[in-house]
């Protein structure tokens, strides 16, 4: 099988690029690749030296050489040319965010080109579409069309379409995707754990440590998780709070000053290096890592938990409805009896906490393994092109 | 007149009134419930939702007798009645509406046949509209394949129709009685369906699932002043009778039921649909089971069988809105507003001959304007109008055209793929024919 590969790749600053980068190794003894990109020339090693590499341009001429075209679709600039391809050679597209409406804003509004944006509006919901955008334009309504996916001229498009999770593939569904939609994880890798001294971390022993990690945005609902550990500090004292990750909106410093909070709460900040994230990482007893609201995005923090064996604690809703039971304790959305119960149960329960982590560990090696992800990438290629055999009498 | 079994055997009764805001309603409606002529023993129970009217005091001050469950919100009907039901433990607890009148004969002939004949779990009343002839409950039929639930002799007047007692397949929960054995046997109603429709009917025929009878009592009569008014909330109700009707026929007859009898007829309703909104409201409904599938609350073993009804249903609905629709978008095109250049009226604010100055002015203008600036006013409308319309037009036909050519180049994209499958095949024939060959110039 001959694929032409489509993808942001690094030094991108990406995550896709990184995915791709980690993916590649492994869907490369699945089948032929080769890597269009922008400029080959910028390609970071080693995948130049892995993969034949050529610019996006010549793909026209060369598409009779390739099976397939495998495009990367996430939802900003860096994907630019490659959705243009993707509209030309319709192909199979893997949609990593389950709308692209910030990507179309900018490229037609963005662009002083709101003709284009009316346009793709009206291709996803016809004349009312435009008239809801103009009437916007004219002040009549308000302008509230963030929510839009503006999906559906690449759903139409493309031969196949590859998602991370039901949730997604459900979405696509009720915006009558026509192709074929296959749920393949998002790859992760189980870790051995590292030794890491939480004396080394200024962290004490005998914590139960609760951590969020991750840029700290408004929907990971840090100041709701504070409040409810806060009132469960006074059964269970050991209960340490770590937040790992830049605070976007700078509140969060002031929130635990405010509330004398500093005892048990501690914020590490921006953390740039992987290896230092990961220490961090590994001193956690449970990762606490709530999303509301939630498009139904698949989160790399709770993959890298659970591939380091940590339990997590999420809402019970989107993406993370799918991971299984017995890695994951589910709370209903903003329910605080709910995260209290939670909380206590890992808290108290050192045999819980360790089940569900080797639970997690199990689920990445069996299911999100970059070499099971590269075959169900493979199945599902072969299944696009089955699809196009010209059979005889 | 029936003979009246010895108190001792009248089973002991609540009745659960379910009430949100209801204030009026309660002040009207529960002093015939305080005087019903019941042998047995009977108890009043509000349970609140959340009312923020003064419906607590009320009920606390002028009838103290009566319990009250303040479920602090508003739980819809499924999830409010079952924190009643919950707590009940007398042999018999009777759902009612805050808007039903009763007569004092209404509870005995309800909880009557209970007593005639044990296998009977369920009794609903007759129901009357305010005018007191008008049939508005007299029983409900459960209509396969598409689990439509019309009330019997719905808005019919009453000539003896509906006085015969007889089995059923569901009540309205506006005025029932449930026996305790069958919420011991099958719990309480199913919450999936909250906030309202379907639950009753849910109710009813797990009952009869588990070996009870439902039954119609047309002695046990009400009036039933229906005081909820769709108003603004006519796609939210309809909505919400649509879903739970589906819910309905997945939970109890499955997936394949679904798929073979239930979408077919379904398409044949929609493509017999006339209203645009309703085939729009039906589109939503189908696509909001769609999505939350995964939180249907019993066991969904086929799960593709139902996503792939929903799609098809989904299209039939929007096939079905768009020919409906027709030029309805063209003519609230967002131009047609602006298009139209209006007169203004003259006005003045000078005090006291403001008025006069105003009327000259327009007088002034009528004839300054008659012979030369309204007819090009009336020629720039038309002009206007035409402008918009063809705007529109060709918008409608871009968005033609565009989809248009994404199908064209899906297609050529197919095409391709056919035909690199082709020259595929091709070159492994040539394979093959070289190997022969070899083989065959090698044997010589």
């Amino acid at each position: 099988m001959k694929i032409a590969y489509f993808s942001p790749l690094p030094p991108t600053r990406s995550g896709i690029a990184d995915y791709s980068a980690g993916l590649l190794p492994y869907l490369g003894r699945q089948a032929e690749i080769t890597l269009f990109v922008d400029d080959p020339d910028q390609v970071a090693e080693p995948l130049p030296s892995q993969f034949p590499l050529r610019p996006l341009s010549e793909y026209p001429r060369q598409q009779w050489q390739y099976d397939l075209p495998l495009y990367q679709m996430g939802n900003n600039a860096h994907h630019e040319t490659i959705y243009q391809m993707s509209l030309r050679y319709p192909g199979v597209v893997v949609l990593h965010e389950i709308a692209l409406h910030q990507f179309i804003a900018h490229r037609t509004i963005g662009r002083e080109n709101p003709s284009g944006y009316s346009r793709e509006l009206g291709y996803a919901e016809g004349l009312a579409g435009i008239n809801h955008y103009w009437h916007s334009r004219i002040g009549q309504v308000p302008n509230d069309f963030s929510e839009r996916p503006l999906t559906k001229r690449l759903l139409d498009t493309c031969l196949g379409m590859i998602v991370h999770s039901q949730f997604v593939r459900s979405q696509l569904l009720a915006n009558e995707i026509e192709s074929p939609v296959a749920v393949i994880p998002h790859w992760a890798v189980a870790q051995s754990n590292q030794t890491v001294e939480r004396a080394d971390l200024d962290l004490a022993e005998n914590h139960i440590i609760f951590a969020s990690l991750g840029q700290i945005t408004p929907q990971k609902q840090i100041p709701y998780i504070l409040q409810t550990l806060s009132a469960l500090k006074k059964v269970h004292q050991d209960i340490f709070f770590l937040i790992v990750g830049e605070d976007v909106d700078g509140e969060l410093g002031k929130l635990i000053e405010e509330n004398g909070w500093q005892r048990w709460v501690k914020h590490t900040g921006y953390i740039a290096d992987l290896h230092q994230f990961e220490k961090w990482l590994s001193v956690s007893d449970v990762v606490i890592n709530l999303r509301q609201p939630t498009i139904g995005e698949t989160s790399g923090v709770a993959l890298r938990a659970l591939g380091a064996g940590k339990p997590l604690l999420v809402f019970d809703h989107g993406w993370y409805r799918e991971i299984p039971d017995e890695a994951a304790l589910k709370v209903p959305v903003m329910d605080e009896d709910g995260l209290r119960t939670a909380v206590t149960q890992l808290a108290t329960s050192p045999a819980l906490r360790q089940k569900m982590g080797a639970a997690g560990k199990r689920y990445i090696q069996t299911t999100c393994a970059p070499k099971i992800v590269a075959e169900a990438y493979q199945a599902f290629l072969r299944q696009i092109m089955d699809q196009y055999r010209v059979r005889y009498a | 007149m029936n003979e009246q079994p010895a108190a001792a055997r009248w089973p002991s009764v609540s009745i659960l009134i379910l009430n949100w805001n209801g204030r009026g309603l309660l002040e009207q409606y529960v002093p015939p419930l305080t005087q019903l002529d019941y042998p047995g023993t009977y108890k009043l129970v509000l349970v609140d939702n959340g009312s923020t009217d003064d419906s607590l005091d009320f009920v606390t001050s002028r009838y103290p007798q009566i319990q009250i469950i303040a479920n602090g919100e508003n739980l819809g009907f499924s999830k409010g009645i079952n924190r009643g039901l919950q707590q009940a433990a007398d042999e018999v607890t009777v759902l009612l509406n805050t808007d039903v009148e009763v007569r004092p004969d209404w509870l005995t002939e309800l909880v009557r046949p209970f007593l005639d004949n044990s296998q009977i779990g369920i009794t609903g009343s007759k129901l009357y509209y305010p005018d007191g002839n008008t049939l508005q409950h007299a029983g409900v039929t459960i209509e396969y394949p598409r689990a439509v639930a019309p009330h019997r002799f719905y808005r019919e007047k009453d000539s003896g129709q509906a006085d015969a007692l007889c089995e059923v397949d569901s009540v309205t929960g506006a005025a029932m009685a449930i026996h305790q054995k069958v919420l011991a046997a099958i719990g309480l109603l199913d919450e999936q369906f909250s906030p309202f429709y379907y639950e009753e009917s849910d109710f009813c025929v797990r009952a009869r699932e588990a070996g009870f009878l439902v039954v119609y009592q047309p002695a046990s009569v009400a009036i039933h002043h229906e005081s909820f008014s769709f108003g603004e909330q006519r796609q939210r109700v309809f909505c919400n009778l649509q879903r739970n009707r589906l819910l309905f026929v997945m939970k109890h007859k499955g997936s394949a039921y679904f798929r073979q009898s239930f979408v077919p007829a379904e398409i044949e309703f929609l493509q017999a649909l006339d209203q645009a909104h309703h085939a729009d409201w039906l589109h939503t409904v189908y696509r909001t089971i769609l999505l939350y599938l995964p939180e249907v609350g019993y066991d969904l073993t086929d799960w593709h069988i139902y996503e792939e009804a929903l799609v098809t249903l989904m299209k039939t609905a929007a096939g079905q809105r768009s020919r409906l629709l027709g030029n309805v978008e063209m003519n609230d095109y967002w131009l047609m507003d602006k298009a139209e250049v209006k007169e203004r009226p003259f006005t003045s604010q000078t005090p006291v001959v403001g008025g006069i100055i105003a009327w000259f002015r327009t007088l002034w203008n009528n004839v300054a304007t008659k012979w030369y600036v309204r007819p090009l006013l009336t020629q720039q409308n038309e002009y206007n109008q035409l402008t918009a319309r063809a705007l529109a037009d060709h918008d409608g036909r871009l968005l033609a055209q565009d989809h248009d050519q994404t199908d064209l180049t899906r297609q050529l994209a197919e095409l391709t793929m056919q035909i690199k499958q082709m020259n595929q095949r091709l070159a492994d024939f040539d394979q093959r024919l070289t190997t022969l060959e070899e083989t065959t110039n090698s044997k010589r």
